[in-house]
């Protein structure tokens, strides 16, 4: 009886590890289909608040042209950075200096359809010195 | 023969990918089947469980598939949510579209599908005459299913180019898949199983058997697409030990089919040396056995008796 408590406490223990290790390492999906598909946005991470940025995506032009919009995820708020067209494949935005907090994601949604078309996920550094300029 | 013999990276990489799948599956194999000595069911049967849970994962990708697109079709602005959501997490939307993906779709139709495939195969398989059995069919099945899944899921981080968390995330993913499917087709094979053989109670095992692991599986996903993995990972923990629990049951060996013919009083299962010592004695005490010690013992008994009744004449 002993011997089964102790393979049971091993097991229980071994599955916390696992656990913690997946919520530090991220992105084991259980499914074949996941998130990761549209996660296609290039952006140099970390973003500096006040800074112009560019923002790429892989353009597809078997798909038709169409106004983008870029917008910033937090878990507050949305905030439209900028728009541009599908097949620019850039866009050139200023990451708000109020912005709180040190993380979010920007995605890219098609404004005819509310499609998403891309996304990633992004970490925002503290306000830099272009946010306090006159 | 000149030259050297060269495949297509794709399939060279796929090869890799199923061997390395094979691994896990092949360690819960050993660990609930091979080892034991008195297997209750043969060796092919557990192989051809393996294989059908395997190719379970084709249709069931189709379905997910064919689901996807018509979400797209519906409603394009929120299908992303199929996949998971977009971090972070900002309100209920965010956790309610996902979850209609994952419950609604994928735990359906994944559950779903190796639900008729055990209802069928438990019904009709000669082979599964005590519950034990089911138990080890699921197992197979479930294992099965993780295998294909795990090579597919390895093959498409390669060409997507993720190498730098591929080792890492592959082998973690590999140990927490399937241990998710092992517990939700293990649970799922033995309250088949149940159900088929306690005639007043079939219909509770039955929907029990498609809605526990239906709803597990549907949480779990949930957790994992929306980042608390883990969470993901200690739901594992319940279903993880009831299923390890279940295996150690004494009861769930007891015999309930023979011939493939239910039985009207269930037996308890006798162990391969009982079975020798049975078929040794069937011989022994055979009418037929001239060298029984008893012919012997009689014949000494009534030489005693004659002696005695001479002796007092």
């Amino acid at each position: 009886m002993n011997r089964k408590i102790l393979w049971v406490v091993i097991g229980i223990v071994v599955i916390l590890l696992l656990g913690f290790l997946v919520s530090q390492v991220g992105n084991v999906g259980i499914r074949r289909v996941s998130s990761d598909g549209k996660r296609t946005l290039e952006v140099s991470n970390p973003v500096v608040p006040g800074v112009a940025t560019t923002v790429r995506w892989p353009v597809d032009m078997s798909r038709p042209n169409s106004e983008v919009s870029l917008t910033l995820k937090t878990a507050a708020d949305n905030t439209v950075l900028g728009t541009s067209n599908l097949h620019t494949g850039s866009v050139t935005v200023v990451f708000p200096c109020t912005f709180e907090g040190t993380e979010g994601s920007i995605t890219l949604v098609n404004t005819t359809t509310n499609e998403l078309v891309s996304w990633t996920d992004i970490e925002i550094l503290p306000p830099g010195q272009d946010c306090y300029l006159p | 023969m000149t030259g050297e013999v060269l495949l297509p990276n794709g399939l060279a990489l796929g090869i890799i990918a199923f061997l390395l799948s094979l691994l896990p599956a092949g360690f819960f194999i050993y660990l609930w089947y091979l080892r034991n000595r008195d297997r209750t069911i043969p060796a092919w049967s557990i192989a051809l469980a393996f294989v059908t849970g395997m190719f379970l994962v084709i249709p069931a990708f189709q379905i997910e598939d064919i689901a996807e697109r018509l979400w797209q079709i519906i409603s394009p602005s929120t299908a992303h949510f199929f996949a998971g959501p977009v971090l972070p997490l900002q309100g209920w939307v965010d956790v309610l579209l996902p979850a209609i993906g994952t419950f609604v779709v994928v735990a359906t139709v994944e559950e779903g599908l190796r639900y008729i495939v055990m209802r069928v195969w438990l019904k009709y398989s000669a082979l599964v005459d005590q519950v034990f059995d089911g138990l080890l069919l699921g197992l197979a099945v479930g294992l099965g299913f993780a295998t294909l899944e795990n090579t597919l899921y390895f093959l498409g981080l390669f060409r997507e180019g993720s190498y730098d968390t591929l080792v890492f995330v592959f082998f973690l993913r590999f140990l927490i898949s399937t241990l998710a499917h092992v517990s939700f087709a293990g649970l799922m094979g033995t309250l088949v199983t149940q159900g088929y053989f306690d005639f007043f109670r079939s219909r509770q095992y039955y929907v029990l058997a498609f809605f526990i692991p239906w709803f597990l599986h549907g949480l779990y996903d949930l957790l994992l697409g929306i980042n608390f993995g883990l969470y993901a990972v200690i739901l594992l923990i319940a279903p993880l030990a009831v299923f390890i629990y279940w295996t150690q049951r004494r009861d769930f060996s007891i015999i309930h089919r023979k011939d493939g013919k239910m039985l009207a009083v269930a037996e308890v299962p006798q162990t391969k040396e009982a079975r020798a010592i049975e078929k040794v004695l069937k011989t022994f005490e055979s009418p037929w056995n001239k060298q029984a010690p008893w012919l012997k013992q009689s014949r000494a008994y009534r030489k005693i008796l004659e002696g005695i009744t001479r002796d007092e004449s």
